[in-house]
């Protein structure tokens, strides 16, 4: 009776926490060990009604591939400064570079982008990518109204397709949690 | 010497313990296990970012009209039809044709229309452009009929 209790209280750890050993104050180094990367790509345009003007927000497109063993539920996203802009591209392959649309003229940045790097923002919905070969991963999820377009952007920037700055972090848990079925739409509102 | 009842005592008090600490072990191990599954470091891939677009700059306003404010006035108003996602306007007048050169004579406009100050004795034509903010403008439009100023007012040839 005392080993059947053990040994199922050992199975429920291993289903939901990839633990290394259970010796209490290793979950530092134990956790680095095992982690991989969320890796979160450009590979295709918003929808023709939400694009960027001048004076306007318009939406961005991401795909988020996680090659952990577990789901990743992210909840915030923390964003470069607002004096870092989009490269501007001449298709949405990200390819071509837009002559005079680049990442020092675009006027292009992230909604809620502070003069801080790393501001962090919370997403109105989780979103939860699923393990490294499970379905809904990659995730691909338009973020709507998160990109943001100032007046003075240049002609140049006219039906031009923008790399986005890289985001310089997320906050994520690794866990059990159902996969977000993809596509998904989301968003931070501040 | 112990009895065998003595000995069942004993064993049992020993069980008894041993549920005791597999109990609490338990409990301790699974706080643990929560504790840990909420304090993953999820690594962020460099150059993570997203794809976003811009649309077209403004197309040209049609519907434009020039019409004298009376007779008598020495003065037109210009009016157009609205242009998607413009924010401003500029208006332009030549005073040799239709086809001449224009000149910018008034920008910002936040409106539909435009009422010109009085003008010099000349005939007109106007053309309009729309503006997305302060860089992005679409083609002029085409021109509107001739209007005439002259010493005595404004007429529509």
């Amino acid at each position: 009776m005392v080993v059947g209790v053990l040994l199922a209280g050992g199975g429920a750890f291993a289903a939901t926490n990839w633990v290394v050993g259970l010796g209490a104050g290793s979950s530092g180094e134990a956790q680095s060990a095992n982690v991989a990367n969320l890796t979160i790509t450009a590979v295709a345009s918003p929808a023709s009604g939400n694009l960027l003007y001048p004076g306007s927000n318009g939406d961005v497109v991401v795909t988020i591939a996680n090659s952990n063993p577990y789901p990743v539920t992210i909840t915030a996203v923390q964003l470069p400064t607002n004096t870092t802009y989009a490269g501007g591209f001449t298709t949405n392959a990200l390819s071509t570079p837009q002559t005079g649309c680049s990442t020092t003229t675009s006027d292009v940045i992230w909604n809620f982008s502070s003069t801080t790097s790393g501001s962090s923002h919370t997403l109105t919905t989780p979103l939860t990518v699923g393990a490294s070969g499970a379905a809904n991963n990659p995730l691909v999820v338009t973020l709507t109204n998160d990109a943001s377009m100032t007046t003075a952007a240049p002609a140049a920037c006219t039906n031009t397709f923008f790399s986005m700055p890289s985001l310089t972090g997320v906050t994520a848990t690794g866990g059990s949690a159902a996969s977000t079925t993809t596509p998904a739409t989301d968003a931070w509102t501040s | 010497m112990h009895e065998q009842g003595d000995i069942d005592e004993d064993t049992g008090s020993l069980i008894r313990r041993l549920v005791f600490v597999v109990v609490v072990l338990a409990i301790v191990l699974a706080a643990a296990g929560t504790a840990w599954a909420s304090n993953w470091l999820i690594v962020l891939h460099p150059s993570s970012n997203g794809e976003a677009q811009a649309r077209a700059a403004p197309t040209a306003p049609t519907g434009v009209s020039a019409a004298c404010t009376s007779s008598s006035a020495k003065t037109v108003k210009v009016s157009w039809s609205a242009v998607t996602k413009a924010t401003t306007y500029t208006i332009y007048d030549a005073t040799t044709s239709a086809s001449g050169t224009y000149t910018s004579i008034a920008s910002g406009v936040a409106t539909t229309s435009w009422t010109s100050a009085t003008l010099s004795s000349a005939n007109y034509w106007f053309e309009v452009a729309a503006y997305t903010g302060t860089n992005w403008v679409g083609p002029k439009s085409a021109a509107t009929g001739e209007s005439t100023i002259s010493s005595s007012g404004c007429v529509q040839p």
